[in-house]
């Protein structure tokens, strides 16, 4: 999902959410106001009760005034009535109690005797002659006396309220009305019928009317919670204000009802239905939620549209940057959003600059580049081609340094000798000679140049060759490598040295002359009992150190069948591949059955035991080697049994 | 291979430890020319385990250089079998070798 697109739907949302928000907040009002519209219901339910009481109280009140009037009229009529004889009187009143209100009517004098009643003629024989008993004596006096014109006597007695007026002549004339009278007027006015009238059952389902001792006083309509119910009745009249509380599906509000005096006197508790409260809540929440809908469709379309708008000129940037890594890109595909004046304009002109700026760059560095990959080719060519050159040559320096070694000793009857020298892949100085010094004598040298390489093996030759002349000058070994040093140490310009073993071997004698240069100690291998020891030292400095040193000599019986052993220390350094060295230890351990072997088995032995030692490792140093065993003097070799016993 | 160098009074001591054949004998030469100068110089050899003609050669080369410049050279510190390398190839007899470094400095 794109940036665009996610900030769209986020301000969308979030106006639909508000939107919805504020629906429920509305819907909440609404609740509110009808709540309080049921209570201000209630209210005036209560009012209607109230007033609908006084009036009826009034109304009874006017109606006993209005019976009190007619009576006095009445008694104004019956004291004009002298001349009438109490018997006529008695059915003249007789006749207005059958034609009116009144239930019965005395006519008494200021003693309280009754003068004339409605009874009638019937008065004789008919109890009711007398007043009716328990009507106040002091009222009646006050009557007769003329104190008093119209008189209300005491409360109603046997359901009759009488009623005294004064008549002329000290007379009053007592009326009796049953108070049933009222009844229809009660009725009337009763609170129960005002509010079947106000029951409608769409909206107030049930009105109850309780005193301010909580008692019932009146019902309608649905059953209501009694406990809760009483909690509001007790809320309004304790609080002398509305209150009101969800029951089921209805809305029970709870009104004080007040005297006229403004005191809660008791309560009104009205039920409405909610139907109206909660449709009014669904469909605020359902407008609500269309109107959200619409509005987050309406508002991620449109920005939408302008978001579009907006970020084009980014995307057409992010294109143009992709061009320019596909190499693509055409400077001028910009221009109509480089000519906009806002920063996104100012953007696109920095951005075509810069791009024509790096291809430019690039177009450089990859001409660079070419011309250096060819330059670099040719070189890695002439490399090549000289590193093939300088193998050959060092490959052919290699061969002549293994070929201007002797391959063979000379040969003779009194010795018999082999030699090899095995290079290291790096040229290296080693080298042996033999030479016939005489038809008596032998020559023999070994010798290891220091260091390696192209210098060492020129200082070999030129050792070797100076060797070679020394040695036919003189013909002690120990004046030999003097001469031979001080010679080599005029012509060392690199300060190399070459460790130099230099013998001589009498034939006739088989005693054998040494001197060494610096050189490892060439071992002996006895026939008689086939041990395995180094030649003494002689002491005596390398070759190539020091001009004008002397060599001291040394010398060694040979007897026949005795042999010589003379490495370089290729062979007691050889290395495996953990470091370890091949020692003397191991090579005279490789030697322990030279004696009776070939000469040519006991090199084969020593340069397979150091084969097998290294088992793989790159040779490091050349391995060279030479063995030499005296057959005896040539007299002795003419007897075939020692001939045959020595070789 | 690893050679480090201490000043001790007048004397430069090169410590060399390791192998020191013809692989790395180019290398050593520099490194010791590098700290000749007008002092005497000390070698020591207590923690070389192996040389090759090539690395006497360094030590033959270095001793040269100091003798031609008239200063005191010491070799200290020989294991056995490197002595014995040094004593076949002739060199101890024209080498100053004291057994340890301290035994060097002493003499110097």
């Amino acid at each position: 999902m794109t940036l665009t697109r996610r900030l769209v739907l986020m301000v969308a949302a979030c106006i639909a959410l508000a939107i919805l928000s504020i629906s429920l907040v509305f819907g909440y009002l609404g609740r509110n106001a009808l709540i309080e519209q049921a209570e201000e219901q209630a209210q005036a339910i209560a009012r209607i009760v109230a007033e609908s009481a006084r009036l009826t109280e009034i109304s009874l009140e006017e109606m006993e005034g209005v019976v009190i009037d007619d009576l006095s009229i009445l008694a104004f009529a019956i004291g004009s009535m002298n001349t009438l004889s109490p018997g006529e009187l008695g059915n003249r009143l007789a006749e207005i109690v059958a034609r009116g209100n009144a239930s019965s009517i005395w006519l008494v004098d200021s003693n309280l005797r009754v003068i004339a009643n409605s009874i009638g003629d019937y008065g004789a024989i008919i109890e009711g002659e007398t007043l009716p008993i328990g009507l106040p004596r002091h009222a009646l006096d006050a009557l007769t006396s003329g104190k008093r014109f119209t008189l209300e006597l005491g409360s109603p007695i046997d359901g009759v309220q009488y009623v005294g007026v004064r008549v002329d002549g000290g007379r009053a004339l007592i009326a009796g009305q049953p108070i049933t009278v009222l009844d229809p007027v009660r009725a009337a006015n009763s609170v129960p019928v005002l509010l079947a009238a106000l029951l409608n059952r769409d909206e107030i389902q049930a009105i109850q009317i309780f005193d301010d001792t909580m008692r019932m006083t009146a019902k309608i309509g649905d059953e209501l919670p009694v406990d809760d119910v009483n909690e509001l009745v007790d809320d309004s009249i304790s609080g002398a204000a509305p209150s009101s509380d969800l029951w089921e599906n209805k809305l029970l509000v709870a009104a004080p009802i007040r005297d006229s005096a403004g005191i809660a006197i008791g309560s009104t508790v009205i039920a409405l239905s909610t139907k109206r409260l909660d449709a009014m809540l669904s469909s605020y929440l359902l407008y609500g939620a269309i109107a959200a809908a619409i509005v987050f469709a309406l508002g991620s379309a449109i920005a939408g549209v302008f978001a579009g708008r907006i970020t084009r000129p980014v995307a057409a940037m992010t294109h143009a940057a992709r061009e320019i890594d596909g190499r693509t890109f055409q400077p001028e595909s910009l221009n109509g959003l480089a000519a906009q004046s806002d920063e996104l304009g100012t953007l696109a002109r920095v951005f075509q600059h810069m791009a024509i700026e790096v291809q430019a760059r690039e177009e450089h560095l990859e001409s660079l580049v070419r011309a250096r990959t060819i330059e670099l080719e040719q070189k890695n060519h002439l490399l090549e081609e000289s590193k093939r050159r300088v193998e050959a040559e060092l490959d052919a320096a290699r061969s002549l340094q293994a070929a201007i070694l002797p391959q063979a000793l000379p040969a003779h009857p009194s010795y018999d000798g082999k030699a090899t020298m095995v290079p290291a892949r790096e040229l290296g100085g080693d080298f042996y000679d033999f030479f016939a010094i005489d038809d008596r004598h032998l020559g023999i040298v070994i010798a290891d140049v220091s260091g390696k390489g192209v210098p060492a093996a020129f200082f070999m030759a030129i050792s070797r060759t100076v060797l070679q002349s020394t040695a036919r000058e003189s013909h002690s070994a120990g004046t030999c490598l003097a001469a031979a040093n001080t010679v080599i140490c005029s012509q060392n310009p690199m300060d190399l040295f070459v460790t130099t073993f230099y013998g001589i071997l009498d034939t006739e004698t088989g005693d054998f002359t040494y001197a060494n240069g610096g050189h490892n100690p060439p071992l002996m291998i006895r026939r008689a009992d086939g041990s395995v020891a180094d030649l003494p030292r002689t002491g005596g400095m390398a070759l190539g150190v020091m001009p004008g040193l002397s060599y001291s000599e040394k010398k060694v019986h040979l007897n026949a069948g005795d042999t010589l052993f003379l490495y370089t220390d290729g062979i007691s350094e050889a290395m495996d591949s953990e470091g370890r060295e091949f020692t003397e230890g191991r090579l005279k351990d490789a030697l322990i059955d030279a004696h009776a072997q070939h000469v040519d088995l006991v090199i084969s032995g020593v340069t397979d035991a150091v084969g097998r030692f290294v088992d793989g490792a790159e040779q490091s140093d050349d391995i060279t080697c030479l063995v030499i065993r005296y057959k005896g003097a040539r007299e002795t070799l003419d007897s075939p049994t020692e001939l045959a016993r020595a070789s | 291979m690893s050679i480090t160098f201490e000043a001790h009074g007048p004397a430069v001591v090169a410590d060399v430890q390791g192998r020191l054949d013809s692989t790395n004998a180019a290398a050593v030469e520099a490194e010791l020319f590098k700290q000749l100068g007008s002092s005497a110089f000390v070698l020591d050899f207590t923690r070389l385990d192996y040389i090759s003609s090539a690395g006497l050669r360094v030590v033959l080369v270095v001793a040269k250089r100091l003798k031609q410049s008239g200063n005191k050279f010491i070799l200290a510190g020989l294991q056995p079998h490197i002595k014995d390398v040094f004593e076949i190839s002739g060199f101890l007899g024209i080498l100053d070798v004291a057994d340890s470094r301290a035994d060097a400095l002493t003499r110097l």
